[in-house]
């Protein structure tokens, strides 16, 4: 059970670590961590360094640190949990970031994907879309069918439409299908 | 020890009812005042001045209606032009005015008071019942909203609650409070739908516990479905059984309808836990021999009130659909609200999810229990337990509520389109900055108008207000690029702060909510609040 000495000490070095720190080191996993580890060690540290564990302490300092160190992990979580921004985020790396800039944080959605409520089902249609685009049709009716499992959105609808229509659409299936 | 520290008041601050509860000798109290543990949010403007809240303020409804403001909640935080707000001013018979910045105004008794003051009379009186219960100044709170209020309702309730002096330590969803004061905090993950159908509105949330962090995973709701839509097929039947004993009509006729309209709603209550329920009625028309008797079975209603309750169904698929879940993946049912004592509805959520639901803790009165437990665990002092009671302390196993974002965020753009800056369901607290760039030479301020919603389109979203970026250097255009951040704080309140991008020169950002309240009008009524009288009677706490 961390003492409030410990606690104290794991805010300030994480905020030492603010301008340095990747995301992966700020939450404590690797680079090659799958989504569950990242999920497992946000929601670890969540429970210990949300800002409602330093509402005893009372305004001051260490109040301020904490949320500061919080809003970062909870930053480093969007961030890993989306796999395109992962992927954004891992170039932004390679090029000596800690950090992925806000314009590519803020990426814009568009009005499909902005229906869909359930993240996962957002990351099936963008995932299914990109797929579409390269000709990926087989791929893309999975990644479609398993995001309807979760929302029957009418992107995810008209993108199944689209791959049904599609002169190969049916014939791509039906290979799969055999095979 | 507990008792030597300060409680927290947690507080339900309902459309139709409010409660409050405190963690005291390490259990979760019910504040009461004489045999009331639930106040009518309603406030009575009085001829002589005073204002008048709770039970008492209730009753005048049949006798001066346009007097006596209920139902407030759904006018706190909003615009005099929003939707809710017109269809409000066709329902309600006291007076919605527009006041300035779009606030809303409401008129009794002569005078014109906002919506915030008016929810700062019934926080100020369930304050006033605590100290009377405990016997001691009470100052810290955690006030709960529902899970889709917007950035200005929670502003514009935290603002209602320092007015009622009171210091909001936290703003809790009340679906969270609800599930917190089960105890669902141990170490198995759990799903939970919290299912709330109150007094005038009906809303479901779906909560996600993992490892003791809450996330509300999906939220949806109706505006005007509730219990007083029952009222509302009880006192039809009492007027027709009336118009037939009497062969008197009193279908138009208004006064007899607020008569009845009260009994209506104990009719509801006994039906509740009874099979039948009678009740004798003297003097619906006034000044006339015209009691009425009489009786309704269970079984007589359904037919008339199913078709209500059904309309809850389609509102609780939607949200399993938008949390991508199926009914048997729902681990646990949360009621809240006295409309789920009713066995149909009971029996319609078993249905919906496919089990019982919880039904151990008082519907009534579980958000402010939870809203309790929330607060002492804050400062703290207690853990609570999944018996509802609370623990000693030991740091580290107590529930962390890890909320999100409701509604996106967005700036106005060219041509009326939204730039989006915080998407929806993204987990707070965060922040996201964005670059102002001048346009014309030696620009001195940059205004940026801000929306919550989800449409491409500007106008199709909730107004929040504008930002005004003032006080910037004089340079040719373009050369002024000033950083915005915008951060969603733990409260799930908006702030802004900016920066001049070249100089690192903090700039000055306000911003002006649409329908709140500046700071001066905010000292107006603490002033005018501190001469307003409220009347009060003992009270006591009693276990929940």
């Amino acid at each position: 059970m961390a003492t409030p000495d410990d606690l104290r000490a794991h805010v300030l070095s994480l905020q030492e670590g603010l301008e340095r720190m990747t995301y992966y080191e700020f939450l404590g996993v690797r680079p090659s961590s799958d989504y569950v580890a990242i999920r497992d060690a946000y929601y670890d540290r969540a429970q210990r360094l949300h800002p409602d564990r330093f509402v005893s302490f009372g305004a001051g300092s260490l109040q301020r640190s904490a949320y500061t160190v919080y809003k970062r992990i909870s930053e480093a979580f969007s961030v890993l949990s989306d796999p395109q921004l992962r992927v954004a985020y891992d170039e932004a790396r390679l090029r000596g970031a800690h950090r992925l800039d806000d314009v590519a944080r803020a990426r814009r959605r568009s009005p499909q994907e902005r229906q869909i409520s359930n993240n996962f089902a957002r990351i099936y249609y963008r995932a299914a879309v990109g797929k579409l685009e390269r000709g990926l049709l087989r791929a893309a009716w999975i990644d479609t069918q398993l995001g309807l499992s979760l929302e029957d959105a009418p992107g995810l609808r008209e993108l199944e439409s689209r791959i049904l229509e599609d002169p190969e659409g049916p014939v791509a299936l039906q290979e799969e299908t055999i095979a | 020890m507990a008792t030597e520290q300060e409680p927290v008041l947690g507080i339900d601050l309902g459309t139709t009812n409010s409660a409050c509860a405190v963690v005291r000798d390490g259990r979760a109290s019910v504040v009461r005042r004489g045999d009331d543990r639930i106040i009518p949010s309603v406030v009575a403007a009085m001829a002589d001045g005073r204002w008048m809240v709770g039970t008492r303020a209730k009753k005048r409804r049949s006798v001066d209606p346009t007097n006596v403001i209920y139902s407030s909640k759904r006018l706190i935080g909003r615009r005099f032009g929003s939707p809710e707000v017109v269809e409000m001013r066709q329902r309600v018979p006291y007076k919605i005015l527009e006041g300035k910045n779009e606030a809303i105004m409401i008129e009794a008794g002569g005078k014109v008071v906002s919506a915030v003051e008016v929810g700062a009379h019934v926080l100020t009186y369930l304050r006033q019942m605590a100290e009377e219960a405990l016997g001691r100044r009470v100052r810290r709170s955690v006030i709960a909203v529902p899970a889709n209020f917007t950035d200005s309702q929670r502003s514009a309730t935290r603002i209602a609650a320092r007015l009622a002096g009171l210091d909001v330590i936290r703003v809790i969803n009340e679906p969270t409070a609800a599930a917190l004061a089960y105890g669902y905090i141990e170490d198995t993950d759990r799903v939970i739908a919290v299912y709330d159908f109150g007094g005038g509105t009906f809303d479901v949330t779906i909560l996600q516990i993992t490892r003791n962090v809450f996330e509300v995973l999906a939220t949806s709701g109706e505006m005007f479905l509730g219990g007083d839509d029952i009222d509302e097929v009880i006192l039809r039947l009492m007027a027709n059984a009336f118009s037939q004993q009497r062969g008197v009509a009193v279908q138009d006729n208004p006064v007899a309808l607020e008569r009845l309209r009260a009994v209506a709603e104990q009719v509801k209550i006994q039906l509740s836990t009874q099979s039948s329920a009678s009740v004798h009625v003297e003097e619906v028309l006034p000044g006339q021999r015209s009691d009425l008797d009489f009786t309704l079975r269970e079984e007589d209603l359904q037919p008339y009130i199913e078709p209500i309750i059904r309309r809850t169904i389609p509102v609780c698929q939607d949200a399993l659909r938008c949390a991508g879940l199926s009914p048997h993946q729902v681990d646990e049912i949360v009621l809240v609200g006295g409309t789920t004592r009713l066995p149909l509805v009971r029996s319609i959520v078993e249905e919906t999810f496919g089990k019982k639901p919880q039904t151990s803790i008082n519907p009534m009165s579980v958000v402010a229990v939870g809203a309790a437990i929330q607060g002492a665990a804050l400062m703290g002092s207690l853990v609570p337990m999944a018996d509802g009671g609370v623990s000693a302390p030991t740091t580290g196993s107590s529930a962390v509520l890890l909320d999100v974002v409701p509604r996106s965020l967005g700036i106005h753009t060219l041509g009326g389109y939204v730039d989006f800056i915080i998407e929806r369901n993204s987990a707070i607290p965060l922040e996201q900055t964005r670059m102002f760039t001048t346009t014309t030479d030696n620009q001195r301020y940059v205004r940026i108008q801000v929306c919550q919603g989800e449409d491409e389109v500007f106008e199709n979203n909730l107004k929040l207000g504008e930002l005004v970026l003032s006080g910037l250097r004089d340079a040719p255009r373009g050369e002024v690029t000033v950083a915005v951040t915008f951060e969603i704080n733990a409260d799930g309140l908006l702030e802004v702060r900016a920066m001049d991008k070249e100089t690192g020169q903090q700039q000055v950002a306000s911003m002006r909510v649409l329908g709140g309240l500046d700071d001066q009008e905010i000292e107006q009524l603490a002033t005018r609040m501190a001469s307003a009288g409220i009347p009060s009677s003992g009270g006591t706490i009693v276990p929940r």
